[in-house]
């Protein structure tokens, strides 16, 4: 199993990154930073509740006319991944509206194997 | 009644056979279907030539010796000896009796706690192994000397075996289950089986060490529904609950290399290669798919979805009545008969697929021939449907 504490100081720095990435205007950038994360390698729920804040706020700092150019530059893994944090952010409750056009927009493309995919996974 | 509505409902309306079927197996020339209708009974039907068309269909036999639900057959070719296994935590082995035209059953006892799950005959039909939720795969073979059918146990498994296959020098099988994992396993007997190296021994160094784990894949990441090998030997693939299917090439003296297909519906409960470059996945969709090698080498294939097999008939959305005040009346009576949106035409809410609930099991013949020529599907509606490999065009 790896290690917490550098799990921990991983994602500390992915936040620190995605953050000046947002703060910049790369949204696409921000979110791929912030997808590419080892929170799913720990057991510390605080980690994984660390990763999927950061990547809720790129997800929520895009314009919902911008999320389809986003969708289609992501890999297919990464639109999975994506998914698997539009469901975390709704768990948080904020920005639902947001979240949820990016829910249509994931499905459009993936269909609704993407969903199955996020259901499946435990580790999120 | 609407009859315009009623016709088109039924028009290609396989014959549903029972409320739902559990498993099914085919005999060599498919003049004999044996399906179990989700309870202790195997029914075996004679198809009297009409392979396609199951009203056509004569039932022969009910064999009810199990004493709970049945949950896999299958039947082999040349020795023609059908195998079927329950929830009852026993095999039976059934042998055809040409004087009484009836099937005798042999107890196999599998030693096992909990139900099996599924049961396949090796290639040589000289053993079978049965997947079960006591964690666990009796591989069973025939002892002369006693005139029974013994068992010996693969463990290893921490859940669930969901599903199994056999690899086709009679050695190894591949299982799947619900602790997510495919595993490779050597069931190799002596004295049953030939000690001589067959070319695997490079792939798998403890080849002929029975029980041994030979080959571990998590990429499915979910339960594994199914798993299958293909004819020639050197794939696999597997069926995950998240709407993926596994390819793994099997390489001499390299580890395997596994490519994950995402599938943009539901999730598949059954696989099965047609040849060696194509296989037919079934599950909730109700609809079956086809994957093919669409690319890369023999050595590195590239598999991908290629198509669905039933097709939606756009013919007959433009059969709806002509007349206005037939369309109108239609419209009503689908809003009142079945809660449909006013407005909405019958062929956007209802089934359109020939199975009118999840698919089960497939069964692809002529049985350890290939390449194929048809398969079978089966599920939770009751149905048995044919279907033709030709017009799917694979390479």
């Amino acid at each position: 199993m790896a290690d917490e504490a550098e799990i921990s100081k991983s994602l500390n720095q992915i936040n620190t990154e995605s953050s000046s990435l947002i703060s910049r205007g790369d949204f696409l950038r921000a979110l791929q930073v912030a997808l590419n994360n080892p929170a799913k390698n720990s057991k510390n729920q605080e980690l994984k509740d660390l990763a999927a804040n950061t990547i809720v706020a790129a997800l929520s700092a895009v314009k919902e006319a911008d999320i389809q150019k986003i969708i289609d530059a992501l890999s297919q893994d990464e639109r999975t991944q994506t998914m698997k944090y539009v469901y975390r952010g709704m768990g948080f409750g904020q920005n639902c509206n947001l979240l949820l056009k990016w829910h249509q927009a994931l499905t459009d493309k993936d269909g609704v194997g993407v969903i199955m995919r996020t259901l499946v996974d435990t580790k999120v | 009644i609407n009859a315009e509505y009623m016709g088109i409902l039924q028009k290609n309306m396989t014959e549903q056979l029972a409320n739902a079927i559990s498993c099914h197996a085919w005999n060599r020339d498919q003049s004999l279907i044996a399906l179990s209708p989700n309870n202790n009974e195997m029914h075996i039907y004679a198809t009297n030539g009409n392979v396609s068309d199951a009203s056509k269909w004569e039932r022969k036999w009910v064999l009810d010796k199990h004493g709970g639900p049945v949950s896999g057959i299958d039947w082999a070719p040349i020795t023609n000896q059908i195998v079927s296994c329950g929830h009852d935590r026993n095999a039976y082995v059934w042998r055809y009796d040409e004087k009484d035209n009836d099937w005798k059953p042999t107890l196999v006892i599998l030693r096992i706690n909990r139900a099996a799950t599924a049961v396949k005959w090796s290639p040589n039909e000289n053993k079978f192994a049965v997947a079960s939720g006591a964690k666990c795969v009796p591989v069973c073979y025939f002892e002369a000397s006693n005139d029974w059918w013994i068992c010996k146990v693969i463990k290893k498994h921490r859940s669930t075996v969901l599903s199994l296959d056999w690899c086709v020098n009679n050695k190894f099988i591949v299982t799947g289950g619900a602790d997510m994992k495919c595993r490779v396993f050597s069931a190799y007997l002596e004295g049953i089986d030939p000690s001589e190296d067959d070319g695997f021994g490079e792939v798998f160094p403890k080849q002929h060490e029975f029980g041994e784990v030979l080959a571990e894949f998590d990429s499915a990441q979910s339960w594994v529904h199914s798993v299958a090998w293909s004819p020639g030997g050197f794939r696999l693939a597997f069926a995950g609950h998240g709407s993926n299917v596994s390819f793994v090439q099997i390489l001499a003296g390299s580890t395997p290399i596994v490519q994950t297909v995402n599938f943009p519906n539901l999730p598949f409960l059954d696989i099965r290669f047609l040849s060696d470059n194509s296989l037919v996945a079934a599950g909730f969709d109700m609809n079956p798919a086809v994957f093919e090698v669409t690319g890369g080498t023999e050595a590195e294939p590239f598999w991908s979805y290629k198509q669905s097999v039933d097709k939606k008939d756009t013919a007959s959305s433009s059969q709806a009545s002509q007349s206005s005040f037939g369309a109108t009346r239609a419209a009503f009576s689908a809003t009142v008969n079945q809660g449909v949106q006013f407005g909405k035409t019958v062929e956007e809410s209802s089934i359109w697929t020939k199975h009118k609930n999840i698919i089960s099991n497939i069964f692809v013949f002529p049985p350890a021939e290939f390449p194929a020529t048809k398969f079978s599907t089966a599920g939770l509606d009751g149905r048995v449907v044919v279907w033709d490999v030709a017009p799917l065009a694979l390479k």
